[in-house]
């Protein structure tokens, strides 16, 4: 069962833990705005790269087969690294129109003002809270006990793989709550800012940019080497999916993560909130280029504590956040990449069944 | 319809507005600071027009669009990672620019301020910097009319580049220049007297405030005995230039016969967060008085104006409320530090107005 903490221990964890951010707020500067450039430069270049070699593939298959690697990379640097930390605000303060949260666009199918609305405010503030973060299973998956068992769910195991394979339009599909825009669903707990016609425009606007690039444009300007760029595309699109979908589900469903209840959560104080970020992520361990590959999201704790730091700084704040669990004696999810993503897997198998 | 499909392909191959922002990060390996919206211009050097005042003499980069006399620049340089811009009038005359393709810019060293006394500290010869397009619309179109320039401090900057492309016209003018400063020294007063000397409509009084005091009727008189006949220039401080528009309409001058340029927000010394002050909100057209004890976020201050701004976790997390503050200051009350006065994008549901603030929404 879940540890509570007494008010005043709340508010002392609300004060540790923003000592911490405070301290690297102040360091953040020309090192983070390199670096963020640099990673940048690394996804154009590879993706340039990935692209004109997947045509050479003519001359040697191997030419093929490394611009598939090369195009997957890029779209992994491009989805986690810069895309999602950047369209968090992390790097609004350099003023670049191009790294920032407002302009920002992804090469993936879900547009980034959709995202930004589910994903920032939704599952930020309303982590693992059951019935109101969307995210806890995608409404697909049956990952609690707090969560009616129905016969779908029987087969969730394989819905879990297909999910993962076309991970991009699953969340492109979720992020504009389809089923309320399609089928006409109605919540009365939530209001919307946008309507469904700009939901239905944003999302179809994206998902044929998306097509248009990877199956027509790119195809058709290779000549005879059309078909092998289009299965280069697409392989490189489920690589991307397979590794997204695996490092989030590393994040919030593993076998110790907590969930909440909305009545739990009500009236909520900052270190209330503080202690349901912890206890709702868990953390990955790995070597720098791991995690600059899961966008940080291998520090999902330290992200979903402090969502607007520059992502690189988290493995540094993770030692300081691990003394603070300690402190409190919050328990504090992390281990290895299989041993992790085995309780995922067993999490999905397990809640199968009712 | 060329550029509409240029636009969608920019989207749909690199999900960027335009194909050149996609190669800006790959292009700054070789150009640092490169920009697709921005001019680059080399500083040739920083000249000391006095302890306080310098002149940053710039060789501006050939595919800059030129100026007129009286227009401003932003200029944009990067200091520890984030990209800060200000704007300057342009103190140089057009005639040099096309000459040699130099430009000057007057910058006073704003104690508080944090840019520019940086800028003077940090910039070096041959350095590059970035510089917009000459934006506004404080210029003179006729010079058959006789004129009054009103000057305030560093207000001179854009008269200086006026006064110069007047007498390069060669055209016979009648320009009389009252120049106010407050305790400090003249700018340019040399080469302002060396102009008198050279050209016989143009006159100069030079007045020090802190001895005769600030502008008033008297001192029109005195100076420009004539000055209802003429088209007034002002420009300087908000206080000198509301001063003395009201002066001209008490006397009689026709409204569009005064022209004006605010010289934006000054840094202010004493930050209380309780400072009151307008909000204007752009786009909406909406002025708001803030003068309650309490503090508001510009978001509640947005709401209870009636506005409806795009909104998310009122808390600061997911960006959603983001909007374009075009000039003064806010606090941050999450990271507890305040803006700069420029232009740049604030969470407004965790920021708070100090002072007059203009946000476009």
């Amino acid at each position: 069962m879940i540890n509570k903490l007494s008010k005043q221990q709340y508010k002392q964890l609300a004060i540790d833990l923003d000592v911490i951010r405070d301290e690297t707020s102040s360091h953040i500067g020309k090192r983070d705005a390199n670096y963020i450039r640099r990673i940048i430069r690394i996804q154009r270049s590879a993706e340039i790269l990935g692209r004109i070699t997947m045509v050479m593939g003519f001359i040697h298959p191997l030419f093929w087969l490394l611009g598939v690697v090369s195009l997957s990379l890029s779209k992994i640097l491009d989805n986690m690294e810069i895309g999602h930390n950047v369209l968090h605000g992390q790097y609004d303060w350099m003023n670049d129109a191009n790294i920032n949260s407002r302009h920002f666009e992804w090469d993936i199918a879900c547009d980034a003002g959709s995202w930004k609305r589910i994903h920032n405010y939704e599952h930020h503030t309303y982590t693992n809270i059951i019935g109101k973060d969307r995210d806890f299973g995608y409404g697909l998956l049956r990952l609690s006990d707090d969560i009616k068992w129905r016969k779908k769910n029987l087969w969730q195991f394989i819905t879990y793989i297909n999910l993962s394979l076309f991970f991009e339009w699953g969340i492109a599909y979720h992020e504009m709550a389809a089923e309320r825009v399609f089928i006409g669903q109605k919540k009365n707990n939530r209001s919307s800012q946008v309507t469904d016609a700009e939901l239905k425009s944003n999302f179809f606007g994206k998902a044929t940019r998306q097509i248009f690039k990877d199956y027509i444009f790119f195809p058709l300007i290779s000549g005879p080497m059309m078909l092998p760029v289009i299965a280069g595309n697409f392989i490189a699109n489920i690589i991307r999916n397979l590794w997204t979908a695996t490092i989030i589900f590393c994040g919030h469903f593993t076998e110790d993560v907590h969930t909440f209840s909305e009545e739990e959560c009500k009236n909520e104080s900052r270190g209330q909130w503080y202690h349901r970020q912890m206890l709702g992520s868990s953390n990955l361990s790995g070597s720098r280029w791991f995690h600059i590959l899961t966008g940080h999201l291998s520090c999902q704790i330290e992200h979903h504590l402090f969502p607007a730091i520059p992502a690189h700084r988290y493995v540094d704040m993770s030692i300081k956040v691990m003394e603070i669990a300690k402190k409190y004696d919050i328990p504090y999810n992390t281990g290895s990449f299989f041993k992790q993503y085995a309780t995922v897997l067993k999490r999905v198998y397990r809640f199968s069944f009712p | 319809m060329v550029s509409k499909v240029y636009q969608w392909l920019a989207k749909a191959l690199v999900n960027n507005k335009s194909f050149k922002g996609f190669f800006e990060p790959l292009v700054q390996v070789f150009f640092p600071f490169w920009t697709v919206d921005a001019y680059r211009a080399k500083l040739i050097k920083i000249r000391d027009e006095n302890k306080e005042v310098y002149s940053l003499v710039l060789k501006v980069s050939k595919y800059w669009k030129g100026f007129e006399a009286g227009q401003y620049v932003e200029i944009s340089v990067e200091k520890n990672g984030a990209y800060m811009s200000r704007i300057f009038s342009i103190s140089s005359a057009p005639g040099l620019y096309t000459k040699s393709g130099v430009i000057e810019l007057t910058i006073r060293k704003q104690q508080q301020g944090c840019i520019t006394p940086w800028l003077y500290n940090t910039l070096k010869k041959g350095q590059i910097i970035n510089i917009s397009a000459a934006k506004g619309h404080f210029i003179v179109n006729n010079l058959n009319r006789s004129l009054l320039l009103i000057a305030g401090g560093s207000g001179i900057t854009p008269f200086r580049s006026i006064i110069s492309e007047a007498l390069r016209s060669r055209q016979a003018i009648d320009i009389h220049l009252l120049y106010y400063t407050h305790g400090i020294d003249h700018l340019f007063v040399g080469e302002l007297q060396q102009q008198v000397e050279k050209c016989q409509g143009l006159s100069v009084s030079f007045v020090n405030s802190s001895q005769s005091g600030r502008i008033c009727l008297a001192h029109l008189q005195q100076y420009c005995s004539d000055f209802k006949n003429r088209v007034s220039y002002i420009c300087g401080p908000t206080g000198m230039i509301q001063a003395t528009k009201q002066l001209l309409l008490g006397s009689n001058v026709a409204e569009e016969d005064i022209r004006y340029e605010y010289f934006g927000p000054a840094p202010v010394v004493n930050l209380d967060i309780k400072t009151s002050g307008t909000i204007v909100f752009k786009q909406s057209c909406i002025e708001v008085e803030s003068t309650s004890k309490k503090t508001h976020s510009l978001l509640e201050i947005a709401e209870s104006a009636g506005l409806s701004p795009t909104t998310g976790c009122r808390m600061g997390i997911c960006h959603q409320c983001i909007c374009q503050k075009q000039q003064g200051i806010v606090y941050n009350t999450l990271t507890k530090v305040f803006s700069d006065t420029g232009s740049e994008e604030v969470q407004i549901c965790i920021s708070v107005p100090v002072g007059n603030v203009t946000i476009n929404l």
